[in-house]
């Protein structure tokens, strides 16, 4: 039971450290830049494995993270040379990176704890074996305290840079007229990206860590526009489906990192759908009242224009609709239905009447276009 | 020791196929900026092999291959929805079915290793590629699959290429656009098929995007960048398998992906239609043709006021137009028999130099 809440504290602190720069990477359009880095920090950890053996020890972690933080700058130089586009910049450099990285392991590797299942997969499930003792006091797993002060360094730098964040991520142009400069303020962000991901690649291996970077960040963007709002609703989505996922992988004895990434990709389905802004049923729904809507002007238009004509009956009757207006007899007696609960019509068998309110609509209609 | 055994030209000639089809299509990635697709189709394959093998409990690859084809395309149709009808860019689409399919993989994975059936299923094989364990029926399986590409690609070599150059106007001529750009995306997602067992489903990526830049560094011609851009893939799936067996624990795919990213690194550098070293000496000559060609204008201008086009002028004049040139430039000119230097540091146009000076002037007024 200890070890299962032990497990599901460090889920919560990766979620929701990835989360808060994922939601600037996102908003920047380099969305793929966490993918590069989270792969090619392996060349940085294996690298620097064979030579400290502590994988836990802060200068370890900033140097493994400076292998991202140079990838990053070397697809940037790749992008200024104009040779290349961003997108083959990035698809350019890390896979060469990783691919020297898992030659490495097979090489000098073959049984040490890196082994190269577990460098893409991580098992977070291992990582409460390895215990943080003060004075002989067990104060929890490692993993945790060390994913606990990034999330920490993440918070503290999204708070204290938040302005310089957000100007630089919504109008480049401006925050160099502030005298902001974005450079600095994107390869911190990357910086941040790179730390966290080797501290969380422990836990969850190289390819997830992508997903909870992103996909909290992208359903977040889907529910609301707010840049406050987005980071809020992205770091509750990646807790929401930590913990849901760790369920589901208990339950079904799997991969708790694959369980999380997979209820990511839940709760992001349900957001494209149903998003009360953007979802593609909202809008499907808000699409038809509208074409509702304007058919049932449409049809105080066509009243008011035979009305009093020698043509009124044939033309201002239900069964005009099907002819004149090409709508099926359900659409029609939809719309009728909608006009009469309006009050724009009244209907004496198959004639239809405007009323005097349906009158002031169809003039006012006409009066627009 | 290179051992040329049966299973060493087994290995070789999967490979080579895998690198004519990874070839052709990385032209087309590359050109039309979907590189990054292919890596989402490549991590979205690994959901459909597992699911494939839980349905059939068979591990033939064509079984397993088939599910990942449906997955693939799976993926690419979400990616494209994603984009079409929702606020997010390509890259976030990418990024999120690329992560979450793969993760679901994942799930299905740990789920099939312990069942009890799975006796070591080997799907795993498939993230980083096992050459290894190529049977004769996959390299058939890769041939049929590269021949179908080569086949659709050189029949539809106008289409394709009018689509990735000029969509709009392909359009205007009637061409099925949103056809043949499904139809690409579709034989991209084959080429990842082709690939899976030799390359892996992480590395896939690379096959997609070095070839095809590599080649781009050499030449503007569509025909040709295609020609190399198999050539580049072929000749570093031999160099990967060679020297992976070669050398013992040596991975067969990350080998390959290594050797095309160092082609594609050596083409950015040393290119000679886009590649770095030149165009930077390219620039250079051009810099130093402008500043050479200023200094003539210059001391033509200062020779017209004294209406001798042949006197010298202090060092200095230079002022009055700016930046002073520097001294190499005019010991250059002055070897060059344009300008001539009386001492101790007075320059003016030689007879042949006013003559360059007037053409240059006349050339720029037209313009």
């Amino acid at each position: 039971m200890m070890v299962s809440l032990d497990i599901i504290i460090l889920a919560l602190l990766v979620a929701s450290a990835s989360a808060i720069p994922g939601v600037f990477l996102l908003l920047r359009k380099s969305a793929m830049l966490s993918d590069a880095i989270s792969h090619s920090i392996l060349l940085g950890i294996v690298l620097l494995f064979f030579w400290l053996k502590d994988i836990h020890s802060p200068f370890f972690i900033f140097a493994a993270a400076l292998t991202g933080v140079l990838t990053v700058y070397l697809i940037e130089v790749i992008i200024q040379s104009k040779q290349v586009k961003k997108d083959a910049a990035i698809g350019l450099v890390f896979p060469c990176f990783f691919a020297l990285a898992i030659i490495l392991i097979n090489l000098f590797a073959r049984n040490v704890h890196l082994d190269q299942d577990a460098v893409l997969l991580g098992e977070i499930a291992f990582a409460p074996f390895e215990r943080l003792e003060v004075f002989g006091r067990d104060l929890g797993p490692k993993a945790s305290w060390v994913m606990g002060m990034v999330l920490l360094l993440n918070t503290s730098f999204v708070g204290f840079f938040y302005k310089e964040l957000k100007i630089t991520t919504f109008d480049k142009n401006l925050a160099l007229i502030l005298g902001i400069t974005p450079g600095l303020i994107h390869y911190l962000l990357v910086t941040l990206v790179s730390i966290t991901a080797v501290v969380a690649f422990d836990s969850v291996g190289a390819v997830l860590l992508v997903a909870f970077m992103i996909t909290p960040a992208a359903t977040a963007t889907l529910l609301s526009r707010r840049l406050l709002n987005v980071l809020f609703i992205s770091i509750g989505v990646a807790c929401v489906s930590a913990i849901t996922g760790y369920s589901v992988a208990a339950l079904l004895d799997t991969s708790i990192a694959g369980a999380m990434a997979t209820m990511c990709g839940l709760f992001f389905l349900l957001a494209f759908f149903l998003s009360p802004t953007q979802g593609l049923i909202t809008r499907a729904r808000h699409q038809k009242q509208k074409k509702l809507e304007f058919s049932a002007k449409l049809l105080t238009i066509q009243l008011l224009h035979h009305e009093n004509q020698s043509e009124e009956k044939s033309e201002n009757n239900i069964n005009n609709l099907l002819d004149h207006m090409q709508w099926t007899e359900a659409f029609s007696n939809k719309v009728c239905k909608y006009c009469l609960e309006n009050q724009w019509i009244t209907q004496k068998k198959t004639a239809l009447f405007l009323t005097q309110l349906g009158r002031e609509i169809a003039k006012v209609v006409m009066k627009k276009t | 020791m290179l051992q040329l055994d049966y299973t060493f030209f087994l290995v070789l000639v999967g490979t080579l196929f895998m690198g004519l089809s990874s070839g052709i299509l990385s032209c087309y990635a590359v050109l039309r900026q979907q590189s990054l697709f292919g890596d989402a189709i490549a991590h979205a394959t690994l959901p459909g092999i597992c699911l494939a093998f839980i349905i059939t409990k068979e591990k033939a690859s064509w079984v397993l291959l088939t599910g990942a084809l449906i997955w693939g395309a799976l993926a690419m149709y979400l990616i494209q929805s994603l984009i079409d009808y929702s606020r997010l860019k390509a890259d976030a689409a990418i990024g999120v079915v690329l992560s979450v399919f793969f993760g679901f993989g994942v799930l299905l994975l740990t789920l099939i290793q312990k069942m009890p059936l799975a006796s070591q299923s080997g799907l795993e094989n498939y993230l980083f590629g096992y050459t290894a364990g190529l049977l004769i029926e996959d390299i058939y399986l890769m041939a049929g699959i590269s021949i179908v590409i080569l086949v659709v690609v050189l029949s539809l070599w106008k289409e394709f290429k009018l689509l990735t150059f000029d969509s709009t106007y392909a359009a205007t001529l009637g061409a099925p656009i949103k056809r043949l750009t499904q139809g690409l995306l579709a034989l991209l997602t084959l080429s990842i098929i082709a690939g899976l067992q030799s390359v892996g489903i992480i590395l896939m990526t690379a096959m997609l995007i070095a070839p095809g830049t590599a080649a781009r560094q050499w030449t503007h011609k569509f025909s040709v960048m295609m020609i190399l851009s198999i050539t580049f893939a072929m000749l570093s799936a031999c160099i990967g398998v060679t020297l992976s067996s070669m050398i013992d624990h040596l991975p067969t795919g990350p080998c390959i992906v290594v050797v095309v990213s160092c082609l594609a690194g050596l083409s950015l550098l040393l290119g000679t239609k886009k590649g770095i070293f030149l165009t930077y000496i390219r620039q250079q000559w051009q810099r130093r043709n402008i500043s050479k060609e200023s200094i003539l204008q210059q001391l033509f201008i200062l020779a017209n006021t004294h209406n001798d086009p042949r006197y010298p002028h202090e060092f200095d004049s230079f002022r009055l137009f700016g930046k002073r040139p520097t001294q190499q430039a005019l010991k250059k000119l002055r070897q060059e028999g344009l300008v001539y230097k009386s001492p101790p540091n007075r320059w003016g146009l030689s007879s042949k130099g006013h003559q360059k000076a007037l053409t240059l002037l006349k050339k720029q007024n037209t313009s």
